[in-house]
C-alpha cells in the first residue's frame, strides 16, 4: 500500500493519509498547524511534525504519532521554534531547524539533544539528507545553503580546527529558498533548489559548482525530480507546474536561455509543495487552496484529487507503511513494552551540558527488528563420523577408554565361559572317571 | 522381500525400505554378534540422509504397498536402534544413542511427534548414568541436543519441551563442573547453546550457575583455544535466555571487569596511565555497586591456583577470547534493545592499541626483558581482537556510531602510520572499508587520503619488485605506462608530478634485489579492495588529487596481475598452497578496483586497456575471474552505448506555450552522458531506440530525414555494416547542408557563427580523438572515416566491440543518430523549427564532443560552455 500523507498550515486541518491506489482516506491525524517541511516520517516507525503554535510563546513544538492512532503520542517543546524536521533513512536521529537559524539534532531512541550548531543567521526553512545520511543540506531564508558533513558536526577537535565547519556554502540565491531536493547517485548526486528569486538552481555534490540556473517566470516554491532526473517539476506561485530538463544543454531563443519544456496547470493558487511518487510516476502537489491533486507525470493529467483543508497544504509525503507492521511482529517483548507507554521519550530542550557523558552509552537494537533465523544445527550425525574413524584406529584416550571397557566385557564373558568349560572338564572328568572305576568294579 | 521384486530407478519409493532394510540386517551391530566395524556407522548415515530414507515423505499418488513395507522398515530400524540404546556393551550404546540423534533429525514429523517423549526418556537416562564412558556422554549430549533442536520447531509442543528440558539442565551442568574431558564439555555447551536458542525459559532458573560454570572454565583456562571459544560463545548467548536489556548489560560489564584485571596485569608499566584511568573511569559507574566477579564466587580458589600455575601468555589469550565474547554479544541478535557502552568499547580497544611494547621511561626499573618479551610476542593477537572489536562496534551501531565516528577515524589514521604487521594492517582496510559503506560521503571526506596513500604504499612495493625481476617481460607495461602518462599530459596540463615519479619506478624496471619485502598478496588484495570502496563511495568527490594516482596505479596493478598469473601458475601449481589468497584473488581484486574506477567518472582515462584486460580475462573459461570479467563488460556497456531512457515515456504537452519545448524533449532521450550507468528499475517500458527509430522512417518527410533514410538504404543494401563506409565527406555534407539552410532561413547571424565554429571544432576535434588509438598495440589503427564508421554502424544495434574499444566518441555519434530519429515523435509544424531541430543536432554533437573531454565534471551537459573555450581549457 503507498499512502499520501499531506498537512497544512490551517490549525485543525490536521494530517490526511489517504491510500493512493483506491483513493479513500486511510486516519487523520490530529495536529495544529505544521510549517512547510515539518513533516517527516522518521525511518517508517512514526511520524513526526513540527507544529506552529501562536507567537506568544518562545517554545517550539514537535508531536510525534504512531501510525495507528490520531492521537499525539509524545509532545516534545524544543528551546524555539522548529520549522524544517528530517530524519535519517534509518529513523535514528532527527534534525530540526530553528527559526534563529540553528540546527538541532536529537537521537529519537533517547530524546537527547545531540549537537545544536549555528547554522546561518536567518531561519532555517529546509533540511534535507543526503543518500547515505552523513551529510545535511539545509536551506535559509537569506537564500544561502549549506552542506554539513555530520562527521565534522560531531568532531569537536576537527571543528576547533576548522575555519569553517560547513562542506559547502552555495550563496547564489538572493531570496528565501523555498525547497531543497537531492538526487540519487552518492557523491555523483545532484542538489536542485528553488527559491523566492524565481530561479531554480542545480548543484553538483561532488565539487559543489553551481551546474545549471534556471529562470523561472514566477518564485518557486517546491520542486520534485522524478526518478531518472531527467526533469525537474518545479511548483510555481502562479499555480503552474513547470517542467525543466535536467540533461540538456543550454537552448538559446531570441536572446534568451531556457530549460523549461512545459508547464502545467489546474491550480487556482501557488503551488505549495510536490512530491513524487516513484512506483507509479505519480506527481502529486498540493497548493495554496488545501487541496492535493495527484497527477500522471507522462500525461500531465489529474488522477485523484483529495480534498484537505481549508489552508494551504504545507507538506506531502509518499510512503509505503508496509515495513511497520512487519516490525510489529517481531517479538512479544517489543509489543509488551508498547503497551507500557510512548515508545520514544520526547525530545530534550537543550544539551546536558553537566552530564559530559551523555554519548557514553547508545541504544541500539542489536538485529532484534529482523526476525532472526537461529539455525537450527544438529550434532549426532557429525559426533558419528567424528567418532567412528577413532573408534576404528582406537586412535584417541576416549576411543581406548571404551575399548578398555569393551575388552573388560569381553574378559569377563571369556572368564565365564572359562569357567564354564572348567565345569563342563570337571563334569567329564567325574564322569569318566566314574566310569572307569565303575568298569573296573566289574 | 524377494529377489527379483525389482524397482523402478532410485526415486522410487520402493527403493528406499529396500535399503533400509538392507542397512538394517548388514551395517548395524546386533544384540548378539560384536560391532567389528563403526567407521561403517558414518557410511549408514550418509545412506539415510542422501536418501532421505527415514522421512517416510509420502504422497496420494505412491503404491500403498510401498508406503506400508517403508513405516514398517523405519519401525524396525527405530526398534533397533532403541534395542542399541539399552545395550550393555559401550560401544553398542555409543552406537545406538548417536543413531537416535540421527533419526531426531530425519524422521518424519509424524513419528517424531509420536515419540519423542520415550526417546527424550531413553537419552535422559544415559545422560544421567554416571559411569558411562566420555564417548558415551559426548553421545547422549548431541542426541538429546538433536531432539530438543528438533522439538523446537513444533510450536505446539513448546510448553511440554521445555518441561523436559528443564530436565536436561541439572546434569549438563554437572558434566561441566565434574567432569574432565574436553569432549564432554563441548557436547555439554552444545546442549546448552539449544537451550539457550530453543527454550530460552528451562535455563531461566539455573541462570547463574550455567554462568559461573562456564565462566569458571573460561578464567581458569585450561582448555584448547578451540573450546575456549566455543565456552565464550555460550556466554555470550547466555543474556539471550532472559532476554532483557539488563543481563545483556550485566554480562558485558562483568566480561569487561574481567579484561580490564588481566590488562592491568598483563600491560603493568607499559601503558600509559591516562588511557587506563578513563577506562577504568568509565567501568564502574560511581553510585553502583560493582557487579560480582564474572563466574561468581567460585573462580576463587581454583581459579587463582590455575592462573599463577601458568604463565602470562595464556593470560592474554584469555583476554583475547573474553573480547571476542564481546564482539559476539554485540553482533549476534538480541530480542531487545540494548544499551552498548561504545564509548567504554572504544577505549577498551584503543587502549590495548596504543600498546606497542615500548617502555615508558618512567617504568624501566620496573620489567625485565623477559617481561618484555612475552607481553610483546602477544600483542599482536590483541592487536587483532581489538580491530575485531572496532569492527564488531561499527556493526552494531551502524547507523548511530556518529557520535562515535570521528575519533574512530582519528584514531585508525593514527594507527594505519604506527602499523606494519600484514595481518592487521589487511584487518584496518576492512574496517576502513565498512567505515566508508556505512558513513558514505562524509566518512570519505575524512579517510580517503589515508586509505589512497596506504593503499598506494602497499601496492607499489611489488611494482618495483616485479620491474627487478621480470624484466624481459616489462616491455608492455613500459610501453603502455609511458603512454598514460603522455596522454594524461597533454590532456590536463595540470596533471600532477608524482605520475612522472611513479613511471620512473614502475615502468622502467629498476634492479631490486628478489629479497625486497614485498606485501603478501592478502595484504594487496585488502588494499585492493578498499581502494574499490574508497572509489566507489567518493570516485569524483571534491576532485581529489589522489584519483589520478590512483588510476593509473590500478590499471598497472591489472596488467601485473595478468603477467604474473601466467608465469606464476606452472611453477606454483603445487609448490604454494596458500588457501588465504592466491594470485587469482589479487586478479580479481584488481579488476574489481579497475571496475569501479571507471565506472565512477565520466571519462575513465585507461578505458580501452580496461577493456582489453576484461576480454582477456573473460577467456579464462570456468574461473571467478572469468565470471567477474563478463559482468565487468556488462557493466561497461553502458559506458560504450550510454543510454539514458527516461523512467516516464515522456509525452510532450501540447499546450505548451515554450517554442523550444519540443526539441528539448527529443534532447531529453539522448544527452543524458556518462553519469548515470544505471538506472533506477522502471515501471513502464519507454520507448527503445530501434522503436525510435523505425518512428523516424516511417515518416521522414523532412530533408535531413530524407537524407538519412537515403543513407540508410545504402547501408541496407550493402548487408554489411562494417564495409559500407561512407565517404568521410558525408558528415562534411550533412554540415554542409544544415548551414545551408541556417543561413536561408534568415537565422540570426550569431548562432549561425557558432554554427560555423562548432563544425569546424568538431572536425578538429574528431582528428585529435583518432590520433590516440593509432599509439596503441592494442587498438585497430584506422583513418578518420572512423567516425562515419561508427556513426552508421550506430544504426544497428550491433556492433562490433573491436572498433569500438579506442574510439570513445562513438556514443555520440549514436546518440546523435538518436537525435536525429526523435523529432519524428513530435509533429512538425513550421520549417523554422525544423531548421531548429537541425542545428539542435550540430549543436549538440558539438557540444557532446567537448562535453566528453570535459573530464571531472559529473554533468557535462548542463555546462554553459563555449566549446571553443572548452577546448582549449585543455
Amino acid at each position: 500500500m503507498v499512502v499520501v500523507l499531506a498537512s497544512s498550515s490551517d490549525a485543525g486541518g490536521g494530517i490526511g493519509c489517504w491510500d493512493l491506489h483506491t483513493g479513500s482516506e486511510q486516519i487523520r491525524y490530529k495536529s495544529l498547524s505544521s510549517p512547510c517541511h515539518g513533516l517527516t516520517s522518521v525511518g517508517d516507525r512514526f511520524l513526526a511534525s513540527s507544529q506552529l503554535r501562536d507567537t506568544a510563546t518562545s517554545a517550539g513544538s514537535v508531536f510525534f504519532w504512531s501510525w495507528s492512532k490520531p492521537q499525539v503520542e509524545v509532545k516534545s517543546f524544543p528551546a524555539e521554534p522548529i520549522t524544517p524536521l528530517a530524519s535519517n533513512h534509518s529513523g535514528t536521529y532527527l534534525v530540526g531547524g530553528g527559526l534563529s537559524g540553528d540546527i538541532y539534532l536529537w537521537e529519537v531512541e533517547t530524546g537527547k539533544l545531540l549537537k545544536k550548531w549555528h547554522g546561518d543567521n536567518t531561519a532555517v526553512t529546509c533540511l534535507v539528507f543526503s543518500e547515505d545520511d552523513s551529510l545535511l543540506i539545509s536551506g535559509f531564508k537569506n537564500g544561502s545553503i549549506r552542506v554539513w558533513s555530520l562527521l565534522m558536526i560531531f568532531d569537536d577537535v576537527r571543528r576547533q580546527e576548522a575555519s569553517k565547519i560547513y562542506e559547502y556554502s552555495f550563496s547564489e540565491h538572493t531570496l528565501c529558498v523555498n525547497d531543497v531536493v537531492i538526487g540519487y547517485g552518492g557523491y555523483n548526486a545532484i542538489i536542485a533548489s528553488a527559491s523566492d528569486d524565481r530561479t531554480c538552481k542545480v548543484w553538483s555534490l561532488s565539487n559543489g559548482m553551481l551546474q545549471r540556473n534556471i529562470i523561472f517566470p514566477s518564485k518557486i516554491k517546491a520542486i520534485a525530480l522524478d526518478p531518472a532526473e531527467h526533469a525537474l517539476y518545479a511548483g510555481g506561485e502562479d499555480g503552474k507546474i513547470y517542467i525543466a530538463a535536467l540533461n540538456t544543454t543550454k537552448i538559446t531563443t531570441n536572446n534568451h536561455v531556457s530549460y523549461i519544456t512545459g508547464s502545467f496547470s489546474n491550480h487556482s493558487k501557488a503551488v505549495t509543495c510536490l512530491a513524487y511518487s516513484a512506483g507509479e510516476n505519480y506527481l502529486i502537489s498540493g497548493s495554496d487552496d488545501g487541496i492535493v491533486r495527484v497527477w500522471n507525470a507522462s500525461t500531465h493529467n489529474i488522477i485523484r484529487v483529495f480534498k484537505h483543508a481549508k489552508g494551504p497544504i504545507t507538506n506531502i509525503l509518499v510512503l509505503s507503511p508496509e515495513n511497520d507492521s512487519s516490525n510489529h511482529v517481531s517479538s512479544n517483548l517489543q509489543v509488551a513494552s508498547k503497551k507500557k507507554g510512548a515508545q520514544f521519550p520526547p525530545l530534550e530542550k537543550y544539551t546536558n551540558s553537566i552530564d559530559e557523558d551523555s554519548d557514553i552509552k547508545t541504544i541500539v537494537s542489536l538485529g532484534g527488528s529482523k526476525r532472526c533465523m537461529d539455525e537450527v544445527s544438529y550434532l549426532s550425525s557429525h559426533v558419528i563420523s567424528s567418532y567412528s574413524k577413532e573408534l576404528q584406529n582406537q586412535g584417541s584416550a576416549a576411543a581406548s577408554e571404551m575399548e578398555i571397557e569393551k575388552l573388560k566385557r569381553d574378559c569377563q564373558k571369556s572368564m565365564q565361559m572359562v569357567n564354564q568349560w572348567k565345569k563342563m572338564y570337571d563334569n567329564l572328568h567325574q564322569f569318566c572317571v566314574k566310569e572307569l572305576l565303575d568298569e573296573n568294579a566289574k | 522381500m524377494t529377489t527379483f521384486d525389482q524397482f523402478r530407478d532410485m526415486y522410487d519409493v520402493a527403493f528406499k525400505p529396500r535399503l533400509l532394510t538392507t542397512l538394517i540386517t548388514d551395517y548395524l551391530p546386533n544384540q548378539n554378534h560384536p560391532f567389528s566395524n563403526p567407521s561403517q556407522l558414518s557410511k549408514v548415515v550418509s545412506l539415510i540422509k542422501t536418501h532421505s530414507l527415514l522421512s517416510e515423505s509420502v504422497t496420494e499418488s505412491m503404491d500403498p504397498k510401498a508406503i506400508k513395507a517403508w513405516k514398517s522398515s523405519v519401525t524396525s530400524w527405530v526398534d533397533r536402534v532403541l534395542l542399541l540404546v539399552s545395550n550393555h556393551s559401550p560401544d553398542k550404546r555409543w552406537a545406538g544413542i548417536s543413531l537416535l540423534g540421527v533419526t531426531c533429525e530425519e524422521c518424519s514429523s509424524d513419528r517424531f511427534i509420536e515419540s519423542y517423549l520415550m526417546w527424550f526418556q531413553k537419552l535422559l537416562s544415559s545422560l544421567q548414568s554416571q559411569e558411562d564412558s566420555h564417548l558415551v556422554k559426548v553421545a547422549a549430549c548431541a542426541s538429546i541436543s538433536d531432539l530438543l533442536a528438533r522439538l523446537s520447531g513444533f510450536p505446539k509442543f513448546k510448553k511440554d519441551g521445555s518441561a523436559s528440558a528443564v530436565k536436561v539442565v541439572q546434569p549438563v551442568i554437572r558434566m561441566l563442573n565434574d567432569d574432565n574431558s574436553e569432549a564432554i564439555w563441548e557436547a555439554a555447551v552444545h546442549v546448552i547453546c539449544t537451550l539457550i536458542t530453543s527454550f530460552p525459559f528451562s535455563i531461566q532458573r539455573h541462570y547463574d550457575s550455567v554462568e559461573s560454570a562456564i565462566a569458571v572454565k573460561l578464567v581458569s583456562g585450561g582448555c584448547s583455544d578451540d573450546m575456549m571459544k566455543k565456552l565464550v560463545h555460550c556466554l555470550a548467548l547466555l543474556p539471550k535466555s532472559k532476554g532483557d536489556e539488563e543481563s545483556w548489560s550485566l554480562t558485558m560489564q562483568k566480561i569487561l571487569i574481567t579484561i580490564n584485571d588481566q590488562l592491568n596485569l598483563t600491560f603493568q608499566g607499559l601503558e600509559d596511565e591516562t588511557i587506563r584511568k578513563e577506562f577504568n573511569g568509565l567501568l564502574s559507574q560511581p553510585g553502583k555497586q560493582p557487579p560480582p566477579p564474572l563466574g561468581g564466587c567460585v573462580s576463587t580458589e581454583e581459579a587463582s591456583n590455575n592462573i599463577t600455575k601458568r604463565s602470562k601468555q595464556s593470560q592474554t589469550v584469555n583476554v583475547s577470547i573474553l573480547m571476542s565474547g564481546c564482539c559476539m554479544m554485540l553482533t549476534n541478535t538480541y530480542p531487545v534493545k540494548v544499551n552498548v557502552p561504545v564509548r567504554l568499547l572504544l577505549v577498551l580497544a584503543e587502549r590495548i592499541l596504543m600498546v606497542n611494547g615500548s617502555l615508558p621511561e618512567m617504568s624501566l626499573p620496573f620489567m625485565t626483558a623477559r617481561q618484555q618479551e612475552n607481553v610483546c610476542s602477544e600483542l599482536p593477537v590483541l592487536h587483532m581482537c581489538s580491530l575485531e572489536l572496532l569492527t564488531a562496534i561499527i556493526k552494531a551501531t551502524s547507523s548511530q556510531l556518529l557520535p562515535h565516528a570521528a575519533s574512530i577515524v582519528r584514531f585508525i589514521t593514527r594507527y594505519f602510520k604506527t602499523c606494519v604487521l600484514p595481518e592487521l594492517r589487511i584487518k584496518i582496510y576492512s574496517i576502513a572499508k565498512t567505515l566508508l559503506i556505512s558513513m558514505g560521503v562524509g566518512m570519505a571526506l575524512c579517510l580517503s587520503k589515508e586509505v589512497a596513500n596506504n593503499a598506494i604504499a602497499d601496492l607499489s612495493i611489488i611494482e618495483k619488485k616485479n620491474g627487478g625481476m621480470l624484466n624481459g617481460s616489462t616491455t608492455d607495461v613500459s610501453t603502455v605506462a609511458p603512454l598514460l602518462v603522455n596522454n594524461k599530459k597533454r590532456k590536463h596540463s595540470s596533471a600532477n608530478g608524482s605520475l612522472q615519479e611513479y613511471d620512473a619506478s614502475g615502468g622502467l624496471g629498476v634492479e631490486v634485489p628478489k629479497k625486497c619485502a614485498m606485501a603478501p598478496i592478502s595484504l594487496r588484495v585488502a588494499a585492493l579492495e578498499a581502494l574499490e570502496t574508497l572509489i566507489t563511495v567518493a570516485g569524483a568527490l571534491k576532485s581529489e588529487q589522489w584519483r589520478s594516482k590512483v588510476d593509473s596505479l590500478l590499471i598497472v596493478v591489472a596488467m601485473e596481475s595478468f603477467r604474473e598469473g601466467s608465469s606464476n601458475e606452472e611453477i606454483n601449481g603445487f609448490q604454494k598452497k596458500d588457501p588465504a589468497a592466491t594470485a587469482a584473488d589479487l586478479q580479481i581484486a584488481a579488476l574489481r578496483a579497475l571496475l569501479a574506477s571507471f565506472l565512477s567518472v565520466s571519462r575513465p582515462p585507461y578505458l580501452s586497456q580496461g577493456l582489453e584486460l576484461f576480454r582477456r580475462g573473460k577467456q579464462q573459461t570456468g574461473t571467478k575471474l572469468a565470471e567477474f570479467c563478463a559482468h565487468a563488460m556488462l557493466a561497461l556497456e553502458v559506458l560504450i552505448h550510454p543510454r539514458a531512457l527516461p523512467l516516464v515515456d515522456y509525452i510532450p504537452p501540447n499546450n505548451d506555450t515554450y517554442d523550444e519545448a519540443q526539441f528539448s524533449f527529443r534532447d531529453e532521450y539522448v544527452s543524458r552522458n556518462h553519469t548515470t550507468p544505471f538506472g533506477l528499475p522502471q515501471t513502464e517500458p519507454p520507448n527503445c531506440v530501434n522503436n525510435m527509430f523505425a518512428n523516424y522512417l516511417a515518416n521522414g518527410d523532412d530533408e535531413m530525414g530524407g537524407l538519412w533514410k537515403e543513407n540508410m538504404k545504402e547501408t541496407k543494401e550493402s548487408s554489411q555494416m562494417a564495409t559500407s563506409l561512407p565517404s568521410s565527406t558525408d558528415i562534411q555534407e550533412r554540415n554542409d547542408m544544415v548551414s545551408e539552410t541556417a543561413t536561408n532561413a534568415d537565422f540570426e547571424m550569431r548562432t549561425v557563427e557558432t554554427e560555423t565554429i562548432l563544425k569546424s571544432d568538431h572536425l578538429g576535434e574528431s582528428v585529435k580523438q583518432i590520433q590516440e588509438p593509432i599509439q596503441e598495440p592494442v587498438s585497430v589503427a584506422s583513418n578518420p572515416a572512423v567516425i562515419d564508421i561508427h556513426g552508421d554502424a550506430a544504426t544497428s544495434t550491433d556492433i562490433e566491440p573491436d572498433r569500438i574499444v579506442s574510439d570513445s566518441t562513438i556514443p555520440h555519434n549514436e546518440a546523435n543518430n538518436l537525435e536525429l530519429a526523435s523529432p519524428s515523435k513530435s509533429p512538425v509544424q513550421a520549417s523554422d523549427t525544423k531548421l531548429v531541430q537541425q542545428f539542435a543536432f550540430d549543436l549538440n554533437y558539438g557540444n557532446s564532443v567537448d562535453g566528453d573531454d570535459d573530464d571531472d565534471d559529473s554533468f557535462p551537459d548542463i555546462v554553459d560552455g563555449d566549446p571553443d573555450s572548452d577546448s582549449d581549457s585543455e
